[in-house]
């Protein structure tokens, strides 16, 4: 469930210079609920927060230069799981990871600068505080040790607002647009983020459960700065659009779980998370065909990103410290959205998906160590989930085209995953009497047909 | 131009399949028979023991699969090599070392099938003696702690593993018994009411003094026992081993602790990577599960007795023993002798005579779980019993 609340007000103040300011809520949430066993039922339920404010000037200073600058601020309310007995019978005894808070606040500024009638350069700087508050109760650990609760020195309880600790550093962006002729172009560009959210997602289970965190002073913010270039061309007069993007990123800090962490529940995350570095590179292809019988555009994206935990003091190194495949590294994706319109009454669509499966880590066999029974794992990220694949095919009938009546209707006879693939939502290891199974779970497996009976007004 | 558009659904065939089939990850070597080694090079006097095994499938209901035939070597830095005995079911030993703690120590592992692994030299690093095993009772558990230090600064990193005895009765008290013709009185030596249990656990605590400026650790929580167990009903003794670790020891212990069976569920931990000490000399890049320490350990044992736990703890039996049930020579309403019929066959214990006027007219009778303390434990006093 996503509410969602913005109020913005415009402003001209001259003809040079106008104002937005705006302010939002935005919510949310997701929840697991379990009534298969009355005596373990359980509910579980997570939920992100942001009230936002939000001014924006515009500044049209001469022909040349459009400047652009204001403020942000941001206050995240996070709940990072609470766990209740459902039903009379359940025994369980209520668990709830203590809400976190945040207020990140920030100033901008920019310039676009048309150079000349093909070049602009687009500029600008930001500068974010964010300040991780109270109420909470923040671990202390000794320096340059695991943190791990063997090494835990102090816990100290912040009152309400109480500012706990503050991260703060700029923000740049820097990108050129230079158009080579009428119908062809070429971008390149360099920026910078920081971020204090982060996400982690166990994707072992049945049901893959995402798992927010804010930085706090055990977990730094997140960042990564980012080199992209690109070139466009049209062909046909402007009908066809083609683009070729390349990109190379990399990231510090970046969130992932330790060996055996329990991320789903965990009153101190900071033992059961590692800070990685990370890099990130790809190329998408683009060819989208925007008039004519046949329409519709295809894509194909070649990216990667791989992480590496190498710190001897973090207390483990993932995969013995080489780079691996971060758990969205999903190389290949191919897109392809087709219409073509035979009359103006009858017109076919078609839309296929492709990605490669993202990696998982897999048990691959069991032993027996210090009196009890163990599971060997692969490497991180080793194996991947199979392969997605997704065909969806509709034919569109219109009513007819009389201008003068009240409503327009059409129809849509169509599948849904033609070809019936059983796509992978997850896969799952579990331990059934004494041996380990794995299991796939598909969602809409078959193909689904569907009509569609629409009337616009 | 605003243009509004509601979609309306005539006829939706919308078939909400969720299909769960099995799944198994195309693998390169399904069958990985990685060499699995545990054990402690005992530096002094006591015995060292090196268990050898292998990982076996998923799909197999035993996860032990013992290596035998193998060679098993300590050799130590300055070139000296002491060969195990092999003992059986992978097991293999040495009953006393005794060699110097000065050099590091290896093992040196050669298969029946030719290969050959060593374990990286390990500082040999003695256990201090544990300073006292200490105890607290809170409301609804018994916490037991171990405290040591290390004068010298030099340990660090500490692992205590324990076994646990208990002295307990059964629910129900038994004077009487059946001697196969007949009920007669319990003797001193056919007693059933006390015996002792044990259990070694596979629960291993770790602790490190690296944050502390000296090498402490005060009241490290071994284990802690709900207030309803037999355990505390009435003597509670329990054993203590302490040794030491090198860092990277501790960081495999710790990797160790968190691997367990549960998987699955959104509440389970996430994988855990397993790396040791112990490579094939000729393929680096074979896993190979273990990490061998070596040094010496102490240990401890204290008791505790129920009399000095709190009143008001209540111990649960793990069996349903309410009522003992009355058995008579002949039932009041029916006539038939239960005696005989049940009790001197041995298919319920006599507990106390049932007297009417004088006379022993049947007896009181619990099921064996509930009268007779040889389902829970033994009626052999340990030898360090106190």
């Amino acid at each position: 469930m996503i509410p969602l609340t913005t109020l913005k007000w415009k402003h001209n103040f001259n003809n040079k210079l106008y104002g937005v300011f705006a302010v939002g809520y935005d919510r949310y949430d997701y929840g697991i609920k379990s009534t298969v066993n009355p005596v373990n039922a359980y509910d579980l339920n997570f939920n992100i927060n942001q009230s936002n404010l939000k001014v924006d000037f515009s500044y049209f200073r001469d022909r040349k230069h459009t400047i652009d600058f204001g403020f942000s601020s941001i206050y995240y309310k996070l709940h990072p799981g609470t766990n209740e007995p459902v039903g009379s019978k359940s025994l369980l005894v209520p668990d709830v990871v203590p809400a976190q808070q945040a207020l990140e606040s920030a100033i901008y500024l920019g310039d676009k600068y048309d150079v000349t009638n093909d070049l602009t350069i687009n500029a600008g700087i930001r500068y974010s505080i964010y300040n991780f508050l109270g109420p909470y109760t923040v671990n202390y650990y000794a320096a340059n040790l695991p943190k791990e609760s063997t090494n835990l020195l102090d816990s100290v309880h912040y009152g309400n607002n109480k500012v706990i600790n503050t991260y703060h550093g700029p923000e740049f962006r820097l990108s050129a647009r230079y158009s080579i002729n009428d119908n062809m172009s070429v971008k390149a560009g360099y920026n910078t983020l920081r971020q204090y959210v982060h996400l982690l997602s166990n994707t072992t289970a049945i049901s893959p459960t995402d798992v927010w965190q804010l930085s706090d002073p055990n977990i730094k913010p997140q960042y990564g700065d980012q080199v992209s270039l690109g070139l466009y061309k049209n062909f046909s007069s402007n009908t066809i659009e083609t683009s070729v993007e390349v990109y190379y990123k990399r990231l510090r800090d970046y969130l992932d779980y330790k060996s055996g962490a329990t991320l789903v529940l965990n009153h101190h995350i900071e033992t059961d998370v590692l800070e990685t570095r990370g890099k990130a590179y790809g190329v998408e292809f683009l060819v989208r065909k925007t008039a004519g019988k046949l329409n519709g555009w295809m894509s194909y994206t070649y990216s990667r990103t791989f992480l590496r935990q190498d710190d001897p003091n973090a207390g483990e190194l993932i995969n013995g410290g080489a780079y691996y495949p971060a758990n969205f590294d999903k190389p290949h994706d191919f897109n392809f959205t087709g219409n073509y319109r035979f009359t103006h009454r009858y017109s076919f669509s078609l839309n296929l998906v492709y990605s490669t499966g993202r990696p998982i880590t897999v048990p691959i066999a069991k032993y027996n160590y210090n009196g009890a029974e163990r599971v060997y794992y692969s490497d991180r990220n080793q194996f991947r989930i199979p392969d997605y694949f997704r065909s969806d095919f509709s034919i569109n009938i219109e009513g007819n085209h009389k201008v003068h009546q009240k409503t327009h209707n059409s129809w849509t006879i169509g599948v849904y995953n033609l070809t019936g693939r059983q796509n992978a939502y997850s896969t799952y290891f579990i331990e059934q009497t004494g041996v380990i199974n794995g299991y796939k779970l598909s969602i809409f497996a078959t193909p689904i047909p569907f009509i569609n009976y629409n009337i616009r007004f | 131009m605003k243009r509004q558009s509601i979609y309306l659904v005539a006829v939706l065939v919308i078939t909400w399949l969720a299909c769960k089939k099995p799944y198994t990850p195309h693998l390169n070597s399904p069958n990985t028979n990685y060499l699995v080694v545990e054990g402690f090079i005992n530096i002094n006097s006591d015995t060292t023991v090196i268990s050898l095994s292998r990982t076996v499938s998923l799909k197999s209901i035993s996860a032990y699969k013992p290596e035998t035939g193998a060679i098993v070597v300590v050799e130590s830095s300055d070139g000296n090599k002491i060969p195990l005995r092999e003992q059986g079911l992978g097991k293999y030993f040495y009953p006393g070392l005794n060699v110097p703690a000065t050099n590091k120590y290896r093992l040196r592992i050669t298969t029946a099938s030719g290969s050959t692994y060593l374990s990286d030299f390990v500082e040999a690093k003695p256990s201090p003696p544990i300073d006292s095993l200490s105890w607290k009772a809170f409301s609804d558990h018994l916490q037991i702690y171990a405290s040591t230090h290390d004068p010298l600064n030099k340990t660090i990193y500490y692992k205590w593993d324990y076994g646990e005895t208990w002295k307990f009765h059964a629910h129900d008290y038994s004077g009487f018994m059946s001697n196969g013709v007949a009920i007669v009185q319990r003797g001193v030596n056919d007693d059933i009411y006390t015996c002792w249990s044990s259990d070694s656990s596979s629960t291993t605590t770790l602790a490190s003094s690296a944050k502390l400026a000296k090498d402490v650790i005060y009241e490290a929580p071994i284990t802690s026992i709900p207030s309803t167990s037999l355990k505390v009903s009435l003597k509670y003794s329990i054993y203590v081993k302490q040794s030491t670790l090198t860092k990277q020891g501790f960081n495999f212990w710790e990797g160790m602790k968190k691997n367990t069976e549960q998987l699955g569920s959104i509440f389970d931990p996430q994988p855990s990577e397993i790396s040791g000490n112990i490579h094939n000399v000729n393929n680096s890049s074979e896993p190979v599960i273990g990490f061998i320490s070596a040094g010496t350990t102490t240990s401890k044992r204290i008791f505790i007795s129920n009399e000095v736990l709190p009143r008001n703890w209540v111990t649960k039996y793990p069996f349903d023993c309410a009522v003992p049930e009355s058995l008579y020579y002949s039932h009041p309403r029916t006539g038939v002798n239960d005696v005989n019929e049940y009790l001197v066959p041995g298919l319920g214990i006599p507990l106390w005579q049932i007297y009417f006027q004088g006379f022993v007219i049947g007896y009181s009778s619990a099921g064996t779980q509930c009268a007779d303390c040889r389902i829970l434990g033994t009626k052999k006093m340990p030898p360090f019993w106190q």
